[in-house]
């Protein structure tokens, strides 16, 4: 633009046109510097790590994608908080001084570490996809498995999505959640007595964090002698109801991070 | 939006309160287009609070604000997008990025972004295009920051102690591009610094802010015009009339010599003196920056409106 063209554009007889970048350049903005600051390496490693758990003794029974589940549920946790890496919110000024809208911003970043992470992937699932399958092997898996598989992945990042955009320590915050659900697991189970039992049974199994990872990919294996003879996936109605419940937890703290209310902002 | 043809940047009874603390107390902001306008302060008076709430970068507690009938709680984006920021600090959060990573990244938020003139920019202040930003002195970030405020040729220039870190070179090839680029464009500037002297070609209008409060605000020439340095012979025993003591920002009374900093045209200065039986020896405006330390040093319920209040209130008026 020329000096000319800025003066008609801010004379004071003129309507400002405001310059409004469209979110799809944004959204290629954040892609670029997700790539550019090799964080990348962080899901080729946690990913590239996955790939060879199939290759441990008694996974070779298992469709490959189900071996390395829980594996990659935990790359998603870790990559949506790494996303947000060294722009904690106490430095996220630069961030939040471009002429963008703070949540599409955000949104922005969240979704370009969203595509990264399903390019990365996808390429494994490809690959497994392709792979002869095995003589004797597992039984395919149901459809219906991989929208499990897909929804407790959605969950895991939205989950360390969550932690990054609002914590100043995500890595830390998402562990103590961790262990503090582990622990009082532990403390509800040992101290509360029947009937209260029904009540952890509930909380801990049917609707718990255990089911929602692993209830979509778990086998129930049939065993003569020793050995394993025949495979099946468990019904859906056995974890459906926990991954939804830990999929509307995900999306839920993902929104309040996204756009807290008035009560849970930082003193701006 | 304002329908207003001359929208610049104003703010009406602006408040921020960070909890008790009242940072920002009824700040009614006029900055003209086209303006220049100094906002000169001590440390905490509110200044870079005061320019990131003209951002949207954070909410006032009461108030209004617009820049160039933008209200920024409602299209922070929008006012952004219009506003070159160089903010305070030096620090940059995307370390990794060379500078020319930095300068692709910057041009992809802007559609505005003039790469011709970036490059002029960097050329000009000196900066290696290939090293990481991590690896730049301070100055050399600060100049980068003056490259992402400028390139996207702004209406509006926002800057908060742009100067800091600057070597005396940089300083002046600082105010040479920035007055270039005001000059080419008729941009609008609100500029935050305690080095005035770097920039004192520059400003248009001067904003004093004085622990939160907007005490002072007019244009450069009406502050030469009514500021005055004077020295005058008085007798051992002399007391300024009330005409002079309300008018008087700071005094020095020794042995016969008065040395005042008044709230006053010279010719009035002069004639006030001289009729309370001083003899003026010199007469001098004051520099831009002896004029902003001069206010801010004035006691705190100093403001010129109070001053006309009180010449109103004297026996006889003005005198």
């Amino acid at each position: 633009m020329s000096a000319r063209e800025t003066m008609l554009w801010t004379a004071p007889t003129f309507r400002p046109v405001i310059p409004r970048v469209a979110f799809r350049e944004v959204l290629v903005a954040q892609l670029w510097m997700l790539w550019d600051s090799r964080r990348v390496a962080v899901l080729v490693v946690s990913l590239g790590l996955a790939m060879f758990i199939p290759l441990a003794p008694g996974h070779g029974m298992m469709p490959f994608l189900v071996g390395i589940h829980v594996t990659v549920l935990l790359a998603a946790l870790l990559w949506g908080a790494v996303v947000w890496h060294a722009q904690d919110p106490q430095h996220r000024m630069e961030h939040r001084e471009m002429p963008v809208d703070f949540r599409s911003h955000d949104l922005a970043r969240v979704l370009a570490g969203a595509l990264l992470f399903a390019g990365a992937y996808g390429v494994i699932a490809v690959a497994a996809l392709f792979a002869p399958p095995a003589i004797g092997g597992p039984p395919p898996l149901p459809a219906w498995h991989l929208f499990g598989m897909a929804a407790g992945l959605v969950a895991a990042y939205l989950f360390g999505s969550a932690a990054g955009i609002a914590l100043r320590h995500p890595i830390a915050g998402l562990s103590i959640f961790v262990v503090g659900y582990i622990l009082l697991g532990q403390v509800l189970t040992a101290v509360l007595e029947r009937p209260a039992s029904r009540f952890v049974t509930e909380l801990l199994g049917t609707w718990g964090l255990e089911v929602a990872i692993v209830g979509p990919v778990a086998m129930h294996t049939t065993m003569v002698r020793g050995s394993p003879t025949s495979f099946a996936f468990p019904a859906a109605t056995e974890w459906v109801p926990a991954v939804c419940l830990w999929l509307g937890v995900s999306i839920l703290l993902f929104m309040l991070a996204l756009a807290p209310p008035r009560f849970l902002r930082r003193r701006a | 939006m304002s329908d207003h043809p001359l929208d610049g940047v104003t703010t009406h009874g602006l408040r921020k309160e960070f909890g008790h603390q009242r940072a920002l107390d009824g700040v009614n902001l006029r900055v003209a287009p086209g303006a220049a306008y100094l906002m000169a302060g001590e440390n905490g008076a509110g200044k870079s609070t005061l320019l990131r709430i003209l951002l949207g970068l954070q909410e006032a507690t009461a108030g209004t604000v617009s820049v160039l009938g933008l209200d920024p709680a409602v299209d922070g984006a929008g006012v952004r997008a219009l506003v070159g920021y160089m903010p305070d600090r030096v620090e940059f959060e995307h370390g990794w990025m060379s500078v020319d990573a930095a300068l692709r990244f910057h041009a992809r938020y802007r559609p505005r972004w003039d790469a011709a003139y970036a490059a002029e920019l960097i050329g000009q202040l000196e900066l290696p295009r290939d090293r990481r930003l991590a690896g730049l002195s301070k100055g050399q970030r600060r100049r980068l920051q003056l490259v992402f405020t400028l390139a996207h040729r702004p209406p509006i220039v926002v800057m908060d102690e742009p100067t800091d870190a600057l070597d005396p070179r940089m300083r002046e090839r600082f105010a040479q591009l920035l007055s270039a680029y005001l000059a080419d464009t008729d941009a609008t500037l609100i500029l935050s610094t305690h080095a005035i002297a770097d920039v004192k070609s520059i400003p248009t209008d001067v904003g004093i802010l004085r622990q939160g409060q907007l005490v002072l605000q007019c244009k450069r020439e009406a502050l030469r015009n009514r500021l005055v340095r004077v020295s005058a012979e008085v007798p051992n025993d002399w007391l300024p009339p009330p005409a002079i003591g309300v008018r008087t920002i700071s005094e020095e009374h020794r042995g016969g010599m008065l040395r005042a900093v008044l709230w006053a045209a010279p010719e009035e200065a002069c004639a006030l003196l001289e009729s309370a039986g001083a003899a003026t020896t010199s007469l001098d405006a004051l520099t831009l920056s002896e004029a902003v330390v001069a206010m801010l040093a004035a006691p705190p319920s100093w403001t010129p409106e109070a001053v006309e209040v009180e010449i109103a209130l004297l026996p006889g008026g003005v005198l």
